[in-house]
C-alpha cells in the first residue's frame, strides 16, 4: 500500500474551527511532514551555521514558524520549499545574534564512525564555512535539494533573473576551496 | 551555455554536497516528531495565554487609575464643601487611609493567589 501525501492526511484531518488546537495543521498530517523533511532541514541548518547543536535548536524554530504560519499551500513541494526558506530566515536572524553576542559556532561536529568519510564532510563543512551565508544557501538549495532558479529566489527573496550568475559564482568559489582543501 | 570544464564541474559539486547531505543526514540525530509537536503546542499556548493577559492587565491599569482619580475627587470636593468637618475629623480620616494603604495590595495579592 502507498503511502499517504500530507495534502491526503491534510484533507482528512482538518480541524474544526472551534478546535482548541493552536495549529491548522493536525498532529498527524505534522507527523508525515516531519519525517520527509527533518533530516535533511537539519542537515541544511547544520551547514548554514557550522554548528550541529545550534542547528537542533532551529529545527525546532523553524517547525515552530512553520506551523505558527498557517500557511495553506497546494502541494508537498510548496511545504518543503516554504520550511527551507523559514530555515533560511531562522538561520539568518541566529548568525545575526551570534553577531551580537560575540559567540562562535564555527564548530563542525562530525561523528566519529566512519573516519574518511568523516573527514571529506568536515573539509566541505569548512569549505561552505568559508563562504558567504548567501552563496551557501544557494549551492546547498540548487545541487542538495534541487531547487529551481525561481524556487530559490523565492527561499531567499532574491530576483530569479540574478540566480544563475549568482549559482556560477557561489559554484566556482566552494569549487576553490575544496581545492584549496584537499591540498 | 555550460563548457565541458563547467558541466564537470557542476557534476563534482553536486556529488559532493549530495554526500555531505546524504552523511549528516544519516547521522542527524533529529527528536521525534511528536516532541516537537508538543513543544511548539505548549509554547503557541504559552503565547497565546500571554497575548489574552494584555487586555487584562490594561483594564485592571485602568480601573486601578479610574479608582484612584475618583478619589482623589471626591476628596477635593469634600475639601472643598465641608472643610471644617474633614479637619475635626482628620486623625481617623488620615488613619483609614493608610489603612486602606496598607490593607489594599494584600487583598490584591490575596486575590491573585485564588485565581
Amino acid at each position: 500500500m502507498r503511502d499517504l501525501t500530507v495534502d491526503e492526511i491534510a484533507r482528512l484531518g482538518v480541524l474544526p474551527a472551534e478546535s482548541d488546537e493552536p495549529f491548522h495543521m493536525t498532529e498527524e498530517a505534522f507527523r508525515v511532514l516531519y519525517e520527509r523533511t527533518a533530516r535533511s532541514l537539519w542537515a541544511y541548518l547544520t551547514r548554514m551555521t557550522g554548528d550541529a547543536r545550534l542547528a537542533d535548536d532551529l529545527l525546532q524554530e523553524t517547525y515552530y514558524r512553520f506551523l505558527k504560519s498557517g500557511a495553506t499551500l497546494e502541494s508537498d513541494d510548496h511545504r518543503r520549499n516554504y520550511l527551507f526558506r523559514i530555515a533560511t530566515n531562522v538561520a539568518h536572524d541566529a548568525r545575526r545574534r551570534s553577531r551580537v553576542d560575540g559567540a562562535d559556532h564555527s564548530d563542525v561536529r562530525a561523528p566519529a564512525d566512519v573516519a574518511e568519510r568523516a573527514a571529506r564532510r568536515v573539509d566541505v563543512g569548512r569549505a561552505l564555512a568559508r563562504m558567504k551565508p548567501r552563496d551557501r544557501a544557494l549551492v546547498w538549495l540548487a545541487y542538495v535539494n534541487g531547487s529551481s532558479h525561481k524556487e530559490i529566489a523565492d527561499t531567499l527573496g532574491l530576483k530569479p533573473a540574478s540566480i544563475k550568475l549568482m549559482l556560477f559564482r557561489a559554484r566556482r568559489r566552494l569549487a576553490a576551496l575544496l581545492r584549496e582543501g584537499s591540498r | 551555455m555550460m563548457d565541458g570544464f563547467d558541466d564537470a564541474e557542476v557534476l563534482e559539486i553536486e556529488r559532493v554536497l549530495r554526500d555531505d547531505h546524504e552523511g549528516l543526514s544519516r547521522t542527524a540525530h533529529v527528536p521525534d516528531a511528536g516532541l516537537v509537536w508538543w513543544r511548539a503546542t505548549i509554547r503557541a499556548r504559552a503565547e497565546a495565554a500571554r497575548v489574552a493577559e494584555q487586555p487584562i492587565a490594561v483594564a485592571h491599569s485602568i480601573a486601578g487609575a479610574s479608582v484612584i482619580g475618583l478619589a482623589c475627587a471626591l476628596g477635593a470636593l469634600a475639601w472643598r464643601t465641608m472643610p471644617e468637618l474633614i479637619l475635626q475629623y482628620a486623625v481617623p480620616l488620615v488613619a483609614t487611609l493608610a489603612l486602606c494603604l496598607l490593607v489594599a495590595p494584600l487583598a490584591v495579592v490575596l486575590a491573585l493567589a485564588k485565581d
